[in-house]
């Protein structure tokens, strides 16, 4: 998977030089098989093999491991949610799973007064980074959050779901594509060539 | 007169039976049909007779004349062919005889050889197994179950199930040596001590440096104390020996579903002694095998008890040592069969 070095720094402050990276990496946890200067920023093209996928396969997880190996601090982004507790998901929204052994968890939301527009440019440029190709914002922010923490997502557009009983079906989630990516990789862990 | 024509025929084919040689044959046809040759001679003498026996005389001597001349003409072209094939067949019993030309091995069995004598060396066995594998061997009882990502990593070959030959269980060209170790170890007890050079293949196209059909050497070594410092000091023996150098072994963490934990091994350069050069793209290190200690769950798969035992296991190309020792820069020219570059080993 291709990494950003500049957004691998900001949860790792004290990161060393990408050169120095590499090598750190290479020797301690993954071979590193590319690393190019881009603009400002260093993309770090690190091959996680299959027993790390599952937590290496994203900037917050690689930069866990980054402080792992160099004992440096790791530093995350809190964040909050502006939620209004009077209303009630269940009068908006059900999921229903119907295979449980392909899909054990399957978790929604729904996000109100969204005006669809292009994401800001330096999202943009990490996503570029990463080796995907900016939409809109909605999708851009799925793909940035799965870049970022590894959990893919979907956004699917509230008025276009039936209105009778509005619900997010998922038979099999082999069946379920978007145009941004496909689910079923979601589920068995990712193989990293996916995500390039 | 008639008894002289009579008399010159017999003597001439008594002389010409003789005759064994182009000058032989000169002096005859002189003698007989030269200008004052017996013919001449003969036709001279018929001036003096009368009109009715010169007539007659004339076409006997003439018939004659015909008569030498055919024979000269034929014995001189027998003479000839004889000549020919007598120089065909000449045969010199002095020229010394030349050497039938002998088989020589090929490059990868020469390297192959090489390494199973350093390894016998150091108490290993050789032994061998089937290149057409079950799904289990090859996979399931290396901890790569059907749907694991694992199996990815790898492109495999797999083969209709064969009913004759198996209760129709899956089937692929094996991908690796390792299914050797779990045949293996069902069979034998520890302390062991093997490597498996063998043919696998992978579904991949092929380039300067891949082939869908390599060679492998799988090694195993098995005890209740075996440590990633005996592995070192295997496989760090075996590379200074088979380069015939002192080389430098670094471990590097990799992952292979069958080994916990697993490792890359790099060996110091062996062309720049780490100073850098282009075959180790500067970097003074060359990755050259996939190792690590046996995952437990192998050593289920073959019968043993889990914790019992501990082990390493390792595995490299053999082609990639070969284009190594022989500077060879592309591995398909070894399954090419190309005599021109067979005959430079």
């Amino acid at each position: 998977m291709k990494y950003s070095y500049n957004w691998l720094k900001e949860y790792v402050p004290q990161i060393p030089e990408p050169k120095k990276l590499a090598e750190l990496l290479t020797m301690r946890a993954f071979e590193v098989e590319g690393c190019e200067k881009s603009g400002n920023d260093f993309i770090l093209d690190i091959k996680v093999l299959p027993n790390r996928a599952f937590d290496c396969l994203s900037h917050i997880g690689m930069a866990r491991e980054i402080a792992a190996v160099g004992g440096y601090r790791l530093q995350t982004t809190d964040y909050s949610l502006i939620e209004n507790k009077s209303l009630k998901i269940k009068d908006f929204l059900s999921v229903e799973v119907q295979d449980k052994e392909l899909c054990p968890r399957y978790s929604a939301r729904v996000v109100v007064d969204i005006k669809v527009g292009e994401s800001p440019k330096w999202l943009q440029e990490r996503l570029i980074a990463c080796g995907l190709r900016p939409i809109n914002n909605i999708v851009d922010i799925t793909n940035y959050v799965m870049l970022e923490t590894g959990q893919p997502l979907h956004a699917f557009d509230f008025d276009k779901l039936e209105a009778e009983n509005p619900k997010s079906e998922i038979r099999n989630p082999k069946k379920i594509t978007s145009s941004q990516f496909l689910v079923p990789k979601i589920f068995g862990g990712a193989p990293e060539k996916e995500n390039e | 007169m008639n008894m002289n024509i009579q008399d010159i025929t017999n003597n001439f084919q008594k002389e010409i039976e003789n005759a064994q040689d182009n000058n032989a044959l000169e002096s005859l046809r002189v003698k007989y049909l030269g200008r004052k040759g017996i013919v001449a001679d003969l036709l001279n003498s018929l001036k003096n007779l009368p009109v009715e026996k010169k007539k007659q005389q004339g076409k006997e001597v003439n018939d004659l004349k015909k008569e030498i001349e055919e024979a000269i003409k034929e014995k001189t072209q027998f003479l000839v062919a004889d000549s020919q094939s007598l120089e065909k067949e000449w045969f010199d019993i002095s020229i010394p005889g030349f050497k039938h030309p002998r088989g020589h091995f090929h490059p990868r069995t020469i390297i192959m050889r090489q390494v199973e004598t350093i390894f016998q060396s150091m108490g290993f066995s050789v032994v061998g197994g089937p290149e057409l594998e079950t799904d289990w061997y090859n996979f399931e009882a290396l901890n790569i179950p059907k749907d694991h990502p694992a199996r990815d990593m790898q492109d495999t070959f797999y083969v209709p199930p064969i009913s004759e030959y198996s209760d129709s269980e899956d089937l692929v060209m094996r991908t690796h040596t390792s299914p050797m170790q779990v045949r293996y170890m069902e069979k034998n007890n520890p302390p062991l001590r093997i490597i498996v050079p063998g043919r696998v293949f992978r579904r991949e196209s092929t380039d300067a440096s891949h082939d869908y059909q390599f060679y492998q050497i799988e090694g195993l070594m098995v005890d209740k104390h075996i440590s990633v410092a005996n592995f070192r000091a295997v496989i760090t023996e075996f590379f200074s020996r088979f380069f015939g150098q002192k080389v430098a072994v670094r471990l590097r963490p990799s992952y292979f579903p069958f080994t916990e934990p697993s490792f890359e091994i790099d060996i110091s350069c062996v062309f720049c002694s780490q100073k850098g050069c282009r075959i180790c793209a500067q970097g003074g290190w060359l990755e050259i095998a996939g190792a690590g200690m046996v995952n437990q769950k192998v050593f289920e798969s073959s019968g043993y008890a889990r914790n019992e035992w501990q082990g390493f296991a390792f595995g490299f190309g053999l082609d990639r040592l070969a284009m190594m020792k022989y500077k060879i820069d592309d591995i398909r020219l070894l399954n090419s069969g190309d005599l021109r570059f067979l005959r430079q080993f």
